[in-house]
């Protein structure tokens, strides 16, 4: 098929525009902004049509070359040559018309099947193979890497037949990425599911903090007392923490569990008065004073020493008194009654002091006092059990509260953790995923190897002549990896990232013609826009004298003036 | 002689932990609890027995003070309790010192102990847990005793960690019915002699079914038992079948409906099953807004006509890709590897 002539009606900035073109290599040269892109694209839609919006990923075409004023016009048409005979094809791209029709040229009658007729004189060229081999727009020039890819995404897509059907490398992309959406996904459930259980633990640890602080504030340091002849052990608490000491029988305190007799050891205040105000126990049990240690008795009698002899004198100033007269006498009586006042105000202390002792040592020495004194004893020490029980009754409400808590915790962590451990095992999605993108690359490396030989010859055929003979072959090796063989390296076979820039796009150009050729022959043309900016001049050369010498029209736009001068030079030189 | 069974109430549980109906659900537990009392009243039965798992832990004074003021309400009804492995008794617990009202036994010991009822003609044996486990035989160690009564057993077990037995002993005992607790789903384990009673409010998602508590009528030896529904709520599973054209909000809108129709208070658990659009998900999330859904679980496939495609892409990469996997096991992670990689593959396809 060649293209004789194209018509544009409107698209893109142009407007009732015509451009004829040749068989062969045809250079259409043009400043920067001039349109050659517009041209390039109007060619391709008028071979494949043009959809409004039809991919996220490519540039919508569609909008971009819709014409503002009259877009009911656009479109145009397209004169073709097809062996020997012409046809018109027709299109207008407008959403609201979308007509296409193919007109044979000689008889004005219009085809009924334009699609068929197309696809035929296309031979297999689909829109995107075109896109991946002989339609090469501007700005698709890549660095290396991307060559690379590019070459390596081509070579995947092709089958045995050597049509294109689908990008392997983009669906592994999407599996990839699907993979590691599933891999976040869990990993933010993990970590959600890791912080409820923190929240948890420091409960816990906040109950046992609690727990371990109760116990701390209830421990009475108990020591042994035997003076009395009964075998008793005291037991002195914090202040503010219930009574300020108790009496253990020796039973108790055996029951205990102490390791010897006498020691010092810590018990637990409240476990002690649990067993305190039960109905006939005989243990005594004393909320007493605490008693005067044997340094506060020395202290008792030394100060009755004293009173005694205060008192002394105060009788002896008395009686002297009597027996003088004048000043002296009166300072006598003075001093007389000082002291026996002093006496007198001591012993209504003492008595005082003295009275509380003996309600103590009431149950200490088991005397028998006065009926009523004996009764308000009673009601004070069982006042003191109460507000005891009271106290303990509400530790042991707040205690059941923390045992029930602990408890709902520990049912609640271990569902948590059970749920953490399905979540951290439940990998199916991402194995799934694993073993797909395992697959389509197990295929694709099948596909690549497999891949017709004429594909191969025509690619190191075109390599060949496109690097002088530099690089004569292009295979596959085991691993689906491209491999270009180097005549100067002794025929040594080289990786891609082996080679410089500009041996790259030279191989890129071989495998895109190579397959186009493949696919459909040299059937349909190249439309090539800015294709080669980025080649240096000795590369451009073998280029453009291969394009000269192509059997397929060619269609190259460029800014640039050296593609003219290069091929001038180049036929001059025969 | 008329009994009701029960056993596994839980008191103190809250089923559901997180979610929104948690605390409500903690509430129906004593509910139910106490309409299977009226329950009792109103049949007039002569005895209630409570086969373990009255309390979902270890009670303390201010639970057992309410249990009791409830068992003594429906006085002159004579209970008879044991412990199980969840509010299993301790030496220096509450429950062991407790003083229960007039009408109510519980058989505390570690060893089988009896009560009889001989104004009712029936003797009820049974023992409670200590611990949260109890390897010891179910029947080891009971005794029927006089037979001139109705001979009651009543124990709470079932597995190997839990007085374990076998239902053909159950069956060769001389015991007249073996009132059971421990396993929350009813059930007969020999026909007319030996029920689970089951938990009368489900506690779990696993509860599935109906659940209440067992009324019986004994006449000498024989004894005739019937199941009665209390719950007030079941967790219940359902599956939604869906289509290519089904989204999201079309889905929630058709379950929405379902659980409206079939049951608004019960408790669902849902499994979408049938075909979803190539490359497109349900949001599970969302669907859970449709009622009290505890869970929704995504089965559904990709619409993919596989053998269609197979043919349309023979030769090519995506028909060897289905090939591939033609002699395949047919387990998940196969069938999910089959439509992830269709899927990304169709869609670079209409891409291209």
């Amino acid at each position: 098929m060649i293209i004789r002539e194209i018509y544009i009606r409107r698209y893109g900035v142009f407007d009732h525009y015509r451009l004829q073109f040749n068989p062969g290599l045809n250079l259409i040269y043009g400043e920067n902004e001039t349109g050659k892109s517009t041209l390039a694209s109007f060619v391709h839609a008028m071979l494949f049509g043009l959809e409004p919006g039809r991919s996220k990923v490519k540039m919508d075409e569609y909008s971009l070359r819709l014409p503002w004023e009259e877009p009911s016009l656009f479109g145009g048409e397209m004169l073709v040559e097809d062996e020997g005979r012409c046809y018109r094809i027709r299109r207008c791209f407008y959403r609201s018309d979308r007509s296409f029709q193919i007109v044979d040229e000689e008889t004005g009658l219009e085809l009924e099947e334009p699609q068929r007729a197309l696809d035929g004189w296309l031979d297999g060229m689909t829109e995107a193979l075109s896109l991946q081999t002989i339609f090469i727009r501007q700005g698709q020039e890549k660095a290396e890497q991307g060559l690379i890819r590019e070459m390596q995404s081509t070579l995947a897509s092709m089958d045995h037949a050597g049509e294109m059907q689908v990008d392997a490398e983009k669906a592994l992309q999407r599996l990839m990425d699907r993979k590691k959406a599933a891999e976040n996904q869990r990993r933010v459930r993990l970590k959600q599911l890791d912080e409820t259980i923190e929240q948890k633990r420091e409960a816990l640890a906040l109950i046992r903090k609690m727990d371990e602080a109760e116990l701390a504030a209830g421990q009475t340091l108990l020591k042994p007392e035997g003076n009395d002849g009964m075998d008793r052990f005291r037991g002195e608490a914090p202040l503010g923490h219930g009574p300020s000491t108790v009496l253990l029988d020796r039973n108790e305190w055996n029951a205990s569990g102490s390791a010897q007799d006498g020691a010092e050891r810590r018990e637990t205040m409240s476990a002690r008065s649990d067993h305190t105000g039960q109905t006939g126990e005989t243990r005594e049990m004393v909320w007493a004073e605490p008693v005067l240690e044997r340094d506060d008795q020395l202290l008792k009698h030394s100060s009755n020493l004293l009173l005694g002899l205060v008192l002394v004198a105060s009788l002896l100033a008395g009686i002297l008194a009597l027996m003088i007269s004048g000043t002296m006498r009166i300072l006598l009586l003075a001093g007389c009654s000082v002291g026996l006042l002093t006496v007198l105000v001591v012993l209504a202390v003492r008595k005082q002091t003295r009275t509380e002792v003996v309600e103590s040592a009431v149950y200490h020495d088991s005397q028998k006092p006065d009926e009523e004194v004996r009764k308000a004893l009673e009601a004070r020490a069982a006042l003191r059990r109460q507000e005891d029980q009271a106290r303990q009754q509400l530790k042991k409400a707040e205690r059941a509260a923390r045992r029930a808590r602990e408890e709902e915790l520990r049912e609640q962590l271990e569902a948590l953790y059970a749920q953490r451990d399905r979540v951290a095992g439940d990998t199916l999605e991402t194995e799934a995923l694993e073993l797909a993108a395992e697959r389509l690359k197990e295929l694709s490396r099948e596909q690549s190897r497999d891949l017709s030989e004429p594909f191969f010859d025509a690619v190191s055929q075109l390599t060949e002549q496109l690097t002088k003979g530099a690089y004569d072959l292009v295979c596959l090796d085991e691993k689906g990896q491209v491999m270009v063989r180097s005549v100067e390296d002794d025929g040594k076979l080289l990786r891609l990232e082996q080679l410089s820039g500009g041996t790259l796009r030279l191989i890129s150009l071989a495998i895109r013609f190579g397959a186009a050729r493949v696919v459909s022959g040299e059937r349909v043309p190249a439309v090539l826009d800015e294709a080669f900016a980025m080649y240096d001049n000795d590369r451009l050369a073998a280029v453009m004298k291969w394009l000269d010498h192509s059997s397929r029209q060619i269609i190259l736009f460029s800014c640039q003036p050296r593609e003219k001068q290069i091929l001038d030079a180049s036929r001059r030189n025969g | 002689m008329k009994f009701l069974h029960m056993a596994d109430i839980h008191l103190g549980a809250r089923p559901d932990s997180g979610q929104p109906w948690s605390e409500q659900r903690a509430g129906e537990i004593w509910d139910t609890f106490r309409r299977a009392l009226q329950l009792a009243r109103e049949e007039q039965v002569d005895l209630v027995l409570i086969a373990g798992d009255l309390f979902h832990r270890p009670p303390e004074r201010q639970q057992l003070r309410e249990v009791d003021y409830l068992l003594a309400s429906i006085a002159p009804i004579r209970v008879v309790l044991v412990a199980g492995n969840h509010d299993h008794l301790d030496p220096d617990g509450e429950m062991t010192r407790f003083g229960w009202s007039r009408n109510v036994t519980c058989l505390s010991g570690k060893e089988f102990q009896t009560v009889e009822f001989p104004e009712l003609g029936a003797r009820v044996c049974g023992r409670s847990y200590y611990a949260q486990e109890d390897r010891r035989p179910l029947l080891e160690g009971a005794r029927p005793g006089d037979a001139s009564m109705t001979r009651i057993l009543l124990a709470h077990g079932g597995d190997a960690k839990h007085m374990p037995f076998a239902a053909g002993e159950l069956a060769g005992s001389h015991f007249d019915y073996i009132a059971l607790g421990h396993i929350h789903r009813p059930g007969e384990v020999v026909p007319g002699k030996a029920r689970y009673a089951g938990a009368p409010e489900p506690i779990d998602c696993a509860d599935t079914g109906r659940h209440g508590v067992i009324l019986g009528e004994a006449h000498g030896h024989l004894v005739r038992t019937e199941f009665v529904e209390l719950a007030c709520r079941n967790y219940r599973r359902a599956q939604l079948r869906c289509s290519e054209e089904d989204t999201t909000y079309s889905l929630l809108d058709r379950l929405r409906g379902h659980i409206e129709e079939a049951g608004p208070r019960d408790i669902w658990q849902i499994r979408l099953v049938g075909e979803r659009k190539p490359g497109q998900s349900c949001d599970t999330a969302v669907l859970q807004r449709a009622g009290c859904v505890l869970e929704v679980v995504d089965e559904t496939r990709p619409a993919l006509n596989l053998p269609r495609l197979r043919q349309q892409y023979r030769g090519q990469l995506i028909g060897r890709y289905i090939e591939s996997f033609a002699d395949a096991p047919e387990d998940e992670r196969q069938m999910r590897a089959l439509w992830y990689g269709l899927e990304a593959l169709l869609a670079e396809a209409e891409e291209a």
